[in-house]
């Protein structure tokens, strides 16, 4: 009974991941082919459509927080079935791996691995083995 | 036992009526033997591996020589008039409804963004276009059916009518509002009221299709362009509806922050 229960949710799981084809363009906005690192505290995370989007204060040379804007590289639906929520993010310090935004000292970012500072935890947010589809 | 005849006489009557009303929309055998091998899921074979290098805009440079991707037609080979390349020239990703505030993408451009899932009913045919972060669903009137719209009455995706040419399905679209993005909304490039999109779905064999597809618009062209993509059937059920809610407000702040520049300063 719970293998017939496991293999329904298999075939269910293998439906429902049929991905959306992405239509908004990473590389007309970032530069694919360059990866960055930023790290701070996160202090907005979005799951939207597009694509989701966070928000981590990073600090200058002197000591000044900037804002950055870190687009993940699926949307809404994919990153409730990650299981991704705001709180998990919000307030805590990571560090960001990337792909920069193609404007002249823009702070931004497509996302990439984000790496917990404390605890260690990864999470993709597309783009990167494990992670969800990028759409 | 009045009160009882009186409701069955009004049931007989309303079911007399909707048969009425679909008669003149009623699907043969005929053509449910046409239809029936156009529908389900249907994948476009326009994507690159990683799903994001489509099209390339025919080497279009953005406004900053930057590379376009995700155009869904050859745009490099689109006919465009002088009138048209001087749109190219005006516009700009933040007045893209598409791109900046999250409107669903038009005909022709919709056709070629990945999945197409094909429904039919009695007088009518269902196409669904599942994209991020839209779900776009037409309705394309069969036999004459459908709205006869007032003059000058217009819609974003226009109004869509099909017949069968042999075993050709044929859907010819009209009726469509002028468009910023309605060519292509990666290049940019607008459509007139005078669009008109015809779709041809030619069957290749039982899993493969080809759409062919001819956009006329003589404000913007100086002829037709013709054009297709081919088509495999998926092995799932049709798409989900997906929670589709794009945020505008998202939608834009990545174009403010990540776009090469801004074009138009005083105009955010």
């Amino acid at each position: 009974m719970k293998l017939c229960f496991v293999a329904a949710f298999a075939v269910m799981s293998a439906v429902l991941a049929v991905p959306a084809t992405a239509h908004h363009s990473f590389n007309t906005f970032f530069d694919m082919s360059r990866t960055i690192a930023i790290e701070g505290v996160v202090t907005s995370f979005r799951l939207v459509s597009p694509h989701s989007e966070m928000l981590v204060d990073v600090p200058d040379a002197r000591g000044k927080a900037v804002a950055w804007r870190i687009t993940a590289r699926t949307g809404a639906v994919n990153a409730r079935r990650e299981g991704w929520k705001p709180e998990d993010f919000i307030g805590k310090k990571v560090k960001v791996e990337g792909n920069p935004t193609r404007r002249v000292g823009g702070t931004a970012m497509t996302a990439g691995v984000v790496t917990f500072v404390e605890g260690g935890r990864v999470v993709c947010l597309g783009g990167c083995p494990g992670g969800p589809p990028v759409e | 036992m009045k009160g009882t005849r009186r409701a069955m006489s009004a049931t007989v009557l309303a079911l007399a009526m909707v048969g009425m009303a679909a008669g003149s929309a009623a699907q043969t055998d005929e053509e449910f033997e046409k239809i029936f091998p156009f529908l389900g899921h249907w994948d476009a074979q326009v994507s690159s591996p990683d799903g994001q290098d489509r099209g390339n805009c025919g080497g279009q440079p953005g406004d900053y020589g930057e590379k376009l991707v995700n155009c869904t037609m050859p745009v490099g080979r689109l006919p465009l008039n002088s009138r048209a390349l001087a749109w190219l020239q005006y516009g700009d990703q933040l007045q893209s409804p598409t791109q900046a505030d999250c409107a669903q993408i038009g005909s022709p451009a919709i056709l070629g963004d990945g999945a197409i899932f094909i429904s039919a009913y009695p007088g009518r045919v269902i196409t669904e276009h599942p994209s991020n972060p839209w779900h776009v669903t037409r309705t394309v009137w069969m036999k004459g059916t459908g709205p006869q719209p007032l003059p000058g009455e217009l819609f974003q995706h226009g109004l869509s009518r099909g017949r069968f040419d042999g075993n050709d399905l044929v859907i010819e679209t009209t009726h469509f509002t002028f468009d910023p993005d309605g060519i292509d909304d990666h290049l940019r490039m607008a459509s007139s009221v005078r669009k008109k999109v015809t779709e041809r779905y030619r069957l290749i064999d039982d899993t493969n299709l080809r759409l062919i597809i001819t956009l006329e618009d003589p404000t913007f062209l100086t002829r037709p362009f013709t054009y297709a993509f081919v088509f495999t059937k998926a092995g799932t059920d049709g798409p989900r509806q997906g929670w589709r809610q794009c945020d505008a407000e998202s939608a834009r702040r990545e174009q403010e922050y990540s776009y090469p520049a801004t074009k138009y300063l005083d105009a955010r």
